[in-house]
């Protein structure tokens, strides 16, 4: 007769067994892999800029920009009540010296306000020689990671000339390179020897495993008499050690470090900059992305409270950036830096002081199918996000967030 | 029975990559490639598939659509050449689809899209194909002091042979749970030693 829970059971792991074998390899990491409506509708940075892309083992590295939390965002990602400012580098080739949000330290998690922009700046100390992608990053708790624009840098010279020295507030100077490092061995080593031993010691005391279960089948009630009373002793040995160890070294470490501070257990709270708008206010009409001409084309229904005329020269929308050359100039920082420096043209001209005024804005390039935007077009809302930047005649800029559903269109 | 299971994870796991010639599915996505220079290559049919897209094939007659977009940022700054010829017979699935053949080349195009600069990075070949038949497409891409070739055959008109893509998954599944569910059913339960007084 077939064991049905045993069936089931096996069944369900073959089942997981074909599911984790299908896992096809990730093609993408990074920037391209989260959804398109995740990039454009959540964290939107812009100004971000590395102090060097070239330096050596123990030199510092600053990365600074701006970024604004979307207005529309995303009912199923949790919002940014608890996050943390890092920076997204594969591996420890940089150690993080100080944070800094509005002018405010960065150590602690931070609540953000939807709608508002914040400027940040990240010092950083190359640790060991590589050459790295290298992001801006905002964990937000419940959210995961957000990504900001990346940049190649390079580190050179040698990991064993690195130093990491800081000075405790007792003026002692210690180098958090090593600190603490052979204590951390000592411990591990310690444990680690205690849990072979006694895992050596049950391996060798009779069956094991299947053999073990079907043995304690067959003593049914007098199963417990397969561990002997020398067995017993021993455990009670282990438990009342291992928990003297234990209470000790927690004691003696207090002893020893009587002040100590969780770092990200604290939260901030950080005021937003003033309204990047200032005075322009642009309404999204309606909006299309043409599919086989990978072009988003919307209109902005845009009002002028300045006192000079404006036109538009930059629409950026997950860390790509579609510049209008006649307005404002940018190339790629690098290889890897998504620039349409030629990519966004509009119809309407400059807008007016006081005036209201629709204007016509495509933005193409590649870039749309190449970094995965266009998949937005499956999404059940298909809704987009992005900031428009004005410039008025003596180059100061307006940043206004714009957003709505699009329709895909193939003519 | 343990090595049917085997077999059926193997084809499982297999579906990573296939194409014709310079055309791949990776993944999820179709790409071109030319030289040490890669695309993404998208087929469309509008009027008989929406947004669907497709790699290479295009499973009916009718107004088509490719697309291809540049991923590497140097293609922006060397010129592309498209060219479609007819061709007697279907893609082998081998790696001779993608070996350039210069009689091919010295042919009459069916259609072709003459060198040029395409600095937003997408190229759009639109085209009418009235009936149904196998072609070579080309690409040609040259820069300064670089020219590279691509070959792709590929079919107009003519559905997918053998399984659809979206069921052999669940078929391959459902037989892995049938050898599974046959393998117990055959099986005697296990009985324990009763125990002795």
């Amino acid at each position: 007769m077939l064991n049905i829970k045993k069936a089931i059971a096996i069944l369900v792991a073959v089942a997981s067994a074909c599911i984790a074998l299908y896992a096809a390899p990730a093609m993408a990491h990074g920037e391209k892999s989260q959804a398109a409506y995740l990039r454009m509708r959540t964290l939107l940075w812009y100004d971000v800029e590395v102090s060097t892309v070239k330096l050596k083992v123990n030199e510092e590295l600053v990365m600074t920009g701006k970024f604004y939390w979307f207005y529309d965002w995303p009912q199923n990602i949790a919002k940014p009540d608890l996050a943390f400012l890092n920076i997204g580098i594969p591996g420890p080739v940089f150690v993080r010296k100080a944070s800094y949000i509005n002018g405010v330290s960065g150590t602690n998690s931070t609540s953000f306000d939807i709608g508002a922009t914040y400027e940040f700046k990240v010092i950083l100390k190359a640790r060991r020689p590589a050459r790295v992608h290298m992001h801006a990053l905002m964990n937000v708790s419940e959210a995961g990671p957000l990504i900001g624009p990346g940049r190649w840098v390079e580190v050179t010279g040698n990991q064993s000339d690195f130093t990491n020295e800081v000075t405790t507030l007792t003026g002692e100077t210690i180098d958090l390179e090593t600190y603490g490092l052979a204590n951390a061995i000592k411990w591990h080593v310690f444990w680690g020897v205690i849990a072979a031993a006694w895992l050596l010691y049950w391996i060798f005391q009779g069956p094991i495993l299947i053999p073990r279960y079907k043995t304690v089948k067959l003593l049914g009630e007098d199963a417990d008499d397969m561990v002997t009373p020398f067995q017993r002793t021993l455990g009670l040995v282990m438990l009342i050690g291992t928990m003297v160890v234990v209470v000790w070294s927690y004691y003696d470490a207090h002893k020893q470090y009587p002040v100590t501070i969780p770092l990200q257990s604290g939260q901030v709270s950080i005021p937003a900059l003033p309204d990047a708008a200032r005075g322009v206010n642009a309404e999204m009409v309606d909006a299309k992305y043409r599919v086989p001409g990978r072009s988003l084309e919307f209109t902005l229904k845009v009002t002028n409270n300045t006192n000079s005329p404006i036109r538009i020269g930059e629409y950026t929308a997950a860390n790509i950036r579609w510049m209008n050359p006649e307005v404002s100039v940018a190339e790629p920082a690098d290889s890897h830096d998504p620039v349409a420096v030629n990519g966004l043209k509009y119809e309407g001209g400059a807008v007016m002081p006081g005036e209201t005024k629709l204007l016509k804005v495509s933005c193409t390039d590649a870039a749309w199918e190449t970094y995965r935007l266009a998949k937005l077009i499956y999404d059940p809302d298909s809704r987009f996000g992005g900031l428009v930047f004005f410039f008025d005649e003596e180059g100061t800029r307006s940043v206004v967030a714009i957003g709505g559903p699009l329709l895909p269109v193939f003519i | 029975m343990f090595k049917g299971i085997n077999a059926l994870l193997l084809v499982l796991v297999s579906t990573v990559s296939w194409g014709h010639g310079g055309v791949m599915n990776e993944g999820n996505e179709c790409k071109l490639r030319v030289g040490p220079y890669v695309m993404n290559f998208s087929g469309y049919q509008p009027e008989n598939n929406d947004s669907k897209q497709f790699c290479d094939d295009m499973p009916t007659i009718g107004k088509s659509i490719i697309v291809l977009d540049f991923i590497d940022r140097k293609l922006r700054d060397m010129t592309v050449n498209f060219r479609v010829i007819k061709a007697t017979e279907a893609a082998l699935g081998t790696a001779e689809d993608g070996v350039v053949n210069d009689a091919e080349l010295a042919q009459t195009p069916f259609f072709e899209i003459p060198a040029k600069e395409y600095p937003t990075g997408t190229m759009t070949v639109s085209q009418n194909f009235t009936e149904k038949g196998h072609f070579v497409g080309y690409v040609i891409v040259e820069g300064e002091n670089e020219k590279f070739i691509s070959r792709f055959p590929f079919s107009v008109g003519y559905p997918p042979k053998g399984i659809p893509e979206a069921l052999k998954i669940p078929i391959a599944f459902f037989f892995v749970v049938v050898i599974v569910m046959v393998w117990f059913l055959r099986r005697k339960p296990v009985a324990f030693n009763e125990k002795q007084d």
